[in-house]
């Protein structure tokens, strides 16, 4: 197996792979998080918003990412497009319902003290309510990122897209065992760096800061 | 002046209709320090809350400085008994959040926080953030926040009750000093009789369903009041009338379940007469 990852990454095909899932994933997860993120604050802010769209939310987020494949597949046919639609469509409920969850959070104590001391409007939103619920969106954040590395591989396994999924895909019609767990420790691998690297990081920072670390 | 003209308050929960204050009137003196006492529920905190403009009455006025409140605004700073300190802030960016919303000019602000940082003895923790401070450190900060602004008034609820007997003790002398300097409005709501009697130039208690005011007493002791005899004879007086008060609480919320110790003055954890009710 080994040698299946290191032939894998000197004749460039897992290296390929991994460039494009990972230009994929950035594409699918920064769409999440634009439409996300906003879309969470503003549901936990909104009660017509929240009467709306909470239910629809939440029912949408309990769908595994992979039965939106049908729909991607009816309206975007084989593309590239119908890839992030999957990456999409699986990370960004996890992210807007998280984000309302971190706003909602916030101890109404803090938005009293910032009221008496004349904060009103986005003035309040934003340099109150959006830091303090800082934590919830972080790990919002991270749960999308999880969910939209899945969604990928599901929707990259089930068709021609030359990237880590097919790699797995194809490994399995060659019954090549050891490509197959090859591509997979890449996998796990890419998944813990960008973990430890970027969201350990900065809740680490956020738990520092806040003096949760300590509890 | 503060100026409080037949307030009444209702809340309406799930367990029914409370009525917090019922025609509440009170004026309150420029540079007065008035201490608010009286069994939990009986409408301290929403009192205070309407001259923050936290709430609105339902019906009656609320003026300060001949103006009707409105909203909250950074003329009125309130404390409460938790810091309510934002822990993504260093100590130093809290106390400038306060002036920032108070629209003092950024030239100012540095001076300023110096300034009301050393007031409270914590100067050298500016960079601190709020997790490393004990809870007293906290509430110092948090009245560096409040005064930093420069309000008129100061509305305090609790601020002290959750602190050990030594830290409140210091923070009474170290806010009783910066009262005498800047000469604020402080309206202080508390558990503690000796505690009010010790700060305030006037007592107020309340009594509970409907909140109104039972008595108003003057506190004439010169200050710094440290002398044991004249504050124990005001607390003395003041529990007596608070005891009739609590009981009755007491026998509404726990029924036939609560048992009144005849003449048993209640006393608190920290101790001494009127430590906590
Ligand atoms: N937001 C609210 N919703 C419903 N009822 C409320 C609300 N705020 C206060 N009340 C009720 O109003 C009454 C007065 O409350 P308030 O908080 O002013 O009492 P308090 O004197 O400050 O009590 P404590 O000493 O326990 O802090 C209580 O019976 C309380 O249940
Ligand atoms: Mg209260």
């Amino acid at each position: 197996m080994a040698r299946s990852l290191w032939e894998g990454f000197s004749d460039g095909t897992i290296l390929v792979g991994v460039g494009v899932s990972l230009r994929r994933l950035f594409i699918g997860y920064s769409i999440s998080l634009i439409v996300g993120l906003p879309l969470g604050l503003g549901l936990a802010r909104s009660k017509v918003l929240e009467d709306s769209l909470g239910t629809i939310v939440t029912g949408m987020q309990a769908l595994p990412s992979i039965c939106w494949l049908p729909i991607a597949l009816i309206w975007f046919g084989l593309s590239e497009t119908a890839i992030l639609f999957v990456v999409v469509a699986g990370s960004l409920f996890s992210i807007t319902i998280a984000t309302t969850a971190g706003v909602r959070n916030v101890p109404p104590l803090l938005v009293r003290a910032a009221r008496t001391m004349g904060a009103r409007g986005p003035q309040l939103y934003f340099r109150v309510i959006l830091p303090a619920s800082l934590p919830g969106i972080l790990s919002g954040m991270r749960l999308g990122w999880t969910f939209a590395w899945r969604s990928l591989m599901a929707g990259e396994l089930l068709f021609v897209s030359g990237g880590l999924g097919q790699l797995l895909a194809t490994g399995r019609e060659l019954r090549d065992m050891s490509r197959v767990l090859a591509v997979m420790v890449t996998i796990v691998g890419l998944g813990l760096l960008t973990d430890v690297l970027v969201f350990d990081r900065l809740e680490q920072r956020v738990r520092e800061r806040w003096g949760t670390d300590r509890a | 002046m503060i100026r409080i003209s037949q307030v009444s308050k209702h809340f309406i929960s799930r367990t029914g209709s409370h009525h917090a204050l019922d025609s509440v009137s009170l004026d309150i003196a420029d540079g007065q320090f008035v201490c608010l006492v009286g069994p939990s529920g009986c409408g301290k905190s929403t009192l205070l809350n309407l001259i923050a403009g936290l709430e609105m009455p339902d019906s009656g006025s609320v003026t300060v400085f001949d103006t009707p409140v409105t909203a909250p605004g950074p003329d009125r700073s309130v404390m409460f008994q938790d810091s309510a300190l934002f822990p993504w802030l260093s100590v130093r960016k809290n106390v400038e959040f306060g002036l920032e919303l108070a629209n003092v000019p950024r030239s100012e602000w540095q001076g300023r926080v110096e300034t009301f940082l050393k007031k409270v003895h914590l100067w050298r923790f500016r960079d601190a953030y709020v997790h490393e401070l004990s809870g007293g450190m906290r509430q110092r900060v948090a009245l560096a926040r409040s005064l930093a602004p420069d309000p008129r008034v100061l509305l305090m609820d609790e601020p002290f009750a959750s602190l050990d007997a030594q830290t409140r003790d210091v923070l009474h002398v170290e806010l009783q000093e910066i009262w005498r300097a800047t000469q604020k409005t402080v309206v202080f709501v508390t558990h503690n009789v000796r505690e009010a009697v010790r700060l305030g130039d006037r007592v107020i208690m309340l009594a509970t369903r409907p909140g109104r005011i039972k008595h108003d007493v003057k506190i004439d002791l010169a200050r710094p009041r440290e002398s044991e005899g004249d504050v124990a004879y005001y607390v003395g007086r003041i529990m007596k009338e608070l005891k009739v008060e609590v009981d009755k609480v007491m026998r509404e919320e726990m029924g036939d379940a609560w048992q009144p110790t005849p003449g048993d003055l209640p006393s608190g954890p920290t101790g001494g007469v009127g430590g906590g009710i």
